[in-house]
């Protein structure tokens, strides 16, 4: 590092600070180890001079994501680290319930407010109405969606009256 | 047709082959392994030992321990693990993000579903690595070790 004055007064020295001209453009990576795009901004609090959060590019076709520092787990680099995994990610995965049938992918994520916790998945499949699922009946979120033994909702076909 | 029976037991709550043959199988993750291809059974003590996987075309199979089945339901058969081999492939990332490369191959503890080690191919020309499994942080999407790079290059050295 470049000789330099400091002026700092409760501030951690130079050497044990980020550049974060540095992060710009790197990998962001959610808690599995998904790479959910490039972090394209950084996002200061314009007051409290504190990083606030991430906008995360996903490329041309895709929404980007604003994710909070709250968030974040690590920051290098070479990347960031999530604490999470982002759930609007769900978009599209199969939903599997305790017999192993495929009910639909997940169309749409219910969220509380703003943050990552999700509240209840809508689930659309070919020529079937749309179900909703709550939170309280996902067993597991991995690879698919698991749902758990106690959930035994009925898919209707389109043509049928609610 | 009504059979009779000479089993001594009440047959009403059992399964047969035909109820777990062809069936979907999944993992704790919610991964669709593959397809029971064979029901596995000791020829002395007539247990039922586990399943044999059919996970497609040119892919190797799988055997299952029936100690790693959870339940047996009527489109699929659900695991109480993840499967670990099918960590095969997977994006490996140090603590800090940066690529190491791609797991080549896995090592386990005797025949149980617990990593040992794993292989970690990095190129064509650059020589495989290796990581013990108290390397790995975490095995989600890919592969999180919990230590830097440089440190596993270092571990590979000596």
């Amino acid at each position: 590092m470049k000789d330099h004055h400091r002026i700092t007064k409760k501030e951690n020295s130079l050497d044990n600070t980020l550049n974060l001209g540095n992060s710009l453009n790197v990998k962001v990576i959610s808690e599995n180890g998904f790479i959910v795009g490039k972090a394209s901004q950084i996002r200061i609090h314009p007051t409290k001079m504190c990083i606030e959060g991430i906008l995360v590019s996903r490329g041309i076709f895709k929404k980007p994501l604003y994710i909070g520092v709250s968030y974040i787990k690590r920051l290098s680099h070479e990347s960031f680290i999530l604490k999470i995994n982002p759930s609007t990610l769900l978009k599209g995965k199969n939903v599997v319930d305790t017999n192993g049938k495929i009910l639909g992918k997940v169309k749409k994520i219910v969220r509380k407010e703003h943050a990552n916790d999700i509240k209840e998945l809508v689930v659309k499949s070919l020529l079937r109405k749309e179900i909703i699922i709550a939170i309280s009946n996902i067993k597991s979120i991995g690879e698919n969606i698991l749902l758990n033994s106690n959930y035994h909702a009925k898919q209707k076909h389109i043509w049928k009256k609610s | 047709m009504q059979s009779k029976s000479i089993s001594g037991k009440n047959l009403n709550r059992t399964i047969t082959s035909d109820d777990i043959l062809g069936k979907e199988v999944i993992d704790l993750d919610g991964r669709f392994i593959g397809v029971v291809e064979k029901v596995l059974i000791d020829p002395i003590d007539l247990d039922f030992i586990g399943i044999d996987v059919d996970k497609g075309f040119l892919k190797k199979g799988l055997s299952i321990g029936k100690n790693y089945i959870d339940r047996i339901s009527d489109a699929a058969i659900f695991l109480k693990i993840r499967v670990v081999y099918e960590i095969k492939g997977m994006t490996v990332f140090d603590k800090i993000g940066a690529k190491v490369g791609v797991v080549s191959d896995i090592e386990l503890l005797g025949n149980r579903n617990k990593i040992k080690n794993i292989y970690i191919r990095r190129g064509v020309i650059k020589k495989d690595l290796t990581a013990p499994a108290e390397f790995i942080e975490i095995i989600g999407h890919n592969v999180i070790l919990s230590i830097k790079k440089e440190k596993l290059l270092s571990y590979n050295k000596s």
